[in-house]
């Protein structure tokens, strides 16, 4: 009997195997510790080797970090989610993307520019108070500096979920209790409200850069000196274990919700507005006032002290850094296919929405540390100098990315052009060539160059899984950093910030985002 | 006396005239069915009387009372109308219960109405784990624990099977008797207008056509039918 090949259950197991084995792998390690070199030989040894009362306070300032940012980017988000889906506010889709922009930009460059401005020599303490600098090495500005980062992400998914809202579930609202529409939208957006909450958290955790400017010591950032400094896997392996723990238990905990939740979907429709309230007078007033602080805070001081502080030295900066610079985009192209490609057979195979959350919400929700020591653990045997840890750190780490905006067009193609296509021809390479790739042409883009500007600005993950010899931009400009040269590395950022705004202007087109 | 009036009623969504010089009298406690093709504007109206759109031009009364002209609009909330949807609009997270709650704080209020449509064992159950007919009843007491005498129906049965639909339909009727409700039923199903309705209005292009009583008007409909075929 002929058996035919089924490229679904082929596909399944090798994102099975990219994204979700990792972590598999990691778990194993706790319970079979002598299968691999990195293994204790007791339960005893493993807890002499993390408990530390050192190691813990750092765990829950970590955590405690994590969950302030998250609070404060969720509230932000949710804020402008509401102004922007829910009210009349003219050009509000131009707002909502201009207010996107800063989380595609890399988090070191707001550190950055913002200790430029108000370090010690910074511009706002110049022209203000040059006797009594601000002090900005403390959680505070931590969490604030994080917030400008990470607040857009909350903003987008929690669209997502008010742009889901059926109009008519407000229109009844509008009849039986106008005053409770408020209570109502919000317990409506919930389930994205709390995705949105501990995405922000994991993003938080996964950010090195931002505290080790700012001179405090976080987990991440011991696990990182472990890998990084002293390159001792083993330890930086077990301290991962606690995360992984966290943000296992967190998970099962979410699925759960959402298992009894099941009207709770990520998938969107394009934009339409709700239209729920008319901003009048003074509430309109404000509301520009917010928008305009807002973007002023995590674009336009960051943009203004890298003009101040460049020197013009923009060509000498991009001739010393030009093989990085290529490098990045080499990597980032080839990335951005990668996942681009994965991403568009996942929604072409998988239509089912609880498969759809898990794939964007699974990988969003784990800690790049963790995700890079797993991959580390996993290929340590046979892929380690290679590029392949890397490609598939940045597979499971921007994947839901590509799904999130790729999702509203597939929504909008019917699943009979499909089905008529498998009537016509047993080939499924043929269906992906001639119906599906063709199909999402504009789907592909937009994705392509959402994930290529993440992939260009992504730090944490390419430094601890990079061949040895290969350098991209955003490495140079830390190196330089640590070497003091600011003004190089203002001029490289704006320069990286001019390029992804580029970029970023064919995606204002896009009405997915 | 007419309870419900429009008068020269236009509404045009972008640049299409969806109603078109639309007049239509309602009797208080009538049950005044509107039948009419896909797209004819039967749901706009229905929108229309209950505020949730404006009109261009015309004039709207409930009750003896303006509540839209040129000079006066009077919001949803204020006009004291109920509308079942036509795919219900039950809030996703809330329970049998809490679609109540939402509505009114009387405890014994909310328990009267989930007696009435045997609904008191299902008053924790969310839409999603209630049959349709079920959904039906929970849209039919949010709309009545409003304490409204006017209820409009956008075509609420059409994804019923023959037995839900003639259980609520007796229901319906049961509960109109009782409480003194005047229903406007919107739909394009003859069978529900014949079992329900006391007086049709035939709409066609964003116009009433005609009205006339349901024994009449069913009898004319069979005739167009025929001549059209």
């Amino acid at each position: 009997m002929k058996t035919s090949f089924n490229f679904k259950n082929f596909f399944l197991l090798l994102i099975f195997l990219f994204i979700f084995l990792p972590y598999v792998y990691l778990f194993f390690y706790l319970f079979f510790p002598n299968f691999k070199f990195v293994g204790l030989n007791s339960l005893a040894e493993y807890i002499q080797l993390i408990f530390s009362i050192r190691l813990f306070k750092i765990l829950f300032r970590s955590l405690g970090i994590g969950i302030a940012t998250a609070f404060t980017s969720t509230l932000v988000g949710l804020t402008l989610a509401l102004i922007l889906e829910c009210t009349d506010l003219p050009a509000s889709n131009l707002w909502k993307k201009l207010l996107f922009l800063p989380f595609l930009l890399p988090s070191y460059l707001f550190v950055f520019t913002w200790l430029g401005f108000l370090g010690k020599r910074g511009t706002f303490t110049t022209l203000t108070f040059p006797n009594i600098p601000i002090n900005v090495y403390n959680p505070f500005f931590l969490i604030f500096f994080l917030t400008l980062c990470f607040f857009p992400f909350p903003m987008f998914l929690i669209s997502l979920g008010l742009r889901n809202l059926n109009q008519n579930l407000i229109d009844a609202a509008k009849i039986y209790n106008s005053k409770k529409i408020l209570r109502l939208v919000l317990s409506l957006i919930f389930p994205h409200v709390l995705v949105a909450f501990f995405i922000t958290f994991s993003f938080v955790v996964s950010e090195y850069m931002v505290p080790s400017f700012l001179r405090i010591n976080t987990y991440q950032n011991e696990i990182f000196i472990q890998l990084a400094t002293f390159y001792d896997v083993r330890k930086a392996t077990f301290y991962s274990l606690p995360l992984l723990f966290i943000f296992s238990l967190t998970f099962l905990l979410m699925y759960k919700y959402f298992n009894q939740n099941l009207y709770f979907s990520i998938s969107s429709n394009f934009r339409r507005s709700l239209k729920i309230w008319r901003l009048t007078g003074f509430k309109k007033f404000l509301t520009y006032v917010f928008l305009i602080i807002l973007l002023l805070l995590s674009i336009g001081i960051p943009a203004f002290v890298l003009i101040i502080e460049s020197e013009g030295k923009f060509l000498s900066a991009l001739t010393l850094a030009r093989w990085e610079f290529l490098n990045s985009i080499a990597l980032s192209f080839l990335s951005a296919f990668l996942v681009t490609c994965s991403a568009i057979l996942i929604l072409y195979f998988f239509s089912d929405r609880k498969i759809l959350n898990l794939f964007i919400i699974f990988p969003l929700m784990i800690p790049s540390p963790l995700l890079a020591i797993s991959l580390i653990v996993l290929t340590s045997s046979f892929f380690q100098q290679t590029f392949l840890p890397l490609l598939l750190a940045y597979l499971s780490r921007f994947l839901p990315f590509s799904l999130l905006i790729s999702l509203p067009f597939f929504i909008q193609i019917q699943k009979n052009l499909f089905e008529a296509a498998r009537l016509s021809t047993s080939s499924s390479f043929k269906i992906l060539r001639k119906i599906l790739f063709p199909l999402s042409k504009k789907s592909f883009l937009n994705s392509f160059i959402l994930v290529f500007i993440l992939c260009f600005s992504e730090i944490l993950i390419t430094q601890l899984l990079i061949p040895p010899g290969f350098q991209t931009l955003a490495l140079r400009i830390e190196t330089l950093l640590h070497y003091g040269n600011y003004s190089f590395v203002a001029s490289l950022n704006l320069i990286s910030l001019i390029f992804i705004l580029i970029l970023y202007s064919i995606l204002f087109k896009s009405e997915s985002l | 006396m007419s309870y419900i009036i429009l008068n020269n009623i236009w509404k045009k969504f972008d640049k299409n005239w969806v109603l078109k010089n639309l007049n239509l009298k309602i009797k208080k406690e009538e049950i005044f069915g509107i039948f009419g093709p896909s797209g004819c504007g039967k749901t706009t109206l229905l929108r229309i009387i209950t505020g949730l759109e404006k009109p261009d031009k015309g004039k709207v009364v409930l009750r003896d009372k303006i509540v839209c002209n040129r000079k006066t609009f009077v919001p949803p909330e204020d006009r004291n109308v109920s509308l079942i949807f036509q795919d219900l609009a039950l809030w996703p997270h809330l329970t049998v219960e809490e679609h109540l709650k939402f509505v009114t704080t009387n405890e014994e209020k909310i328990e009267r109405i989930l007696k009435e449509l045997g609904l008191l064992k299902l008053k924790d159950l969310r839409p999603y784990q209630l049959s349709q007919g079920q959904k039906q009843k929970v849209a039919i007491a949010r709309a009545l624990v409003k304490e409204t005498d006017i209820l409009l129906l956008d075509e609420p049965f059409s994804s019923l099977d023959l037995k839900s639909k003639a259980q609520i339909k007796n229901l319906l009727k049961g509960l109109q008797k009782k409480k003194g409700l005047t229903l406007i039923y919107v739909t394009h199903d003859i069978s529900d207008l014949m079992d329900l309705c006391e007086r049709v209005g035939w709409m066609e292009n964003g116009r009433i056509r005609k009205i006339e009583r349901t024994k009449n008007f069913v009898k004319k409909f069979k005739d167009f039918i025929r001549c059209k075929s």
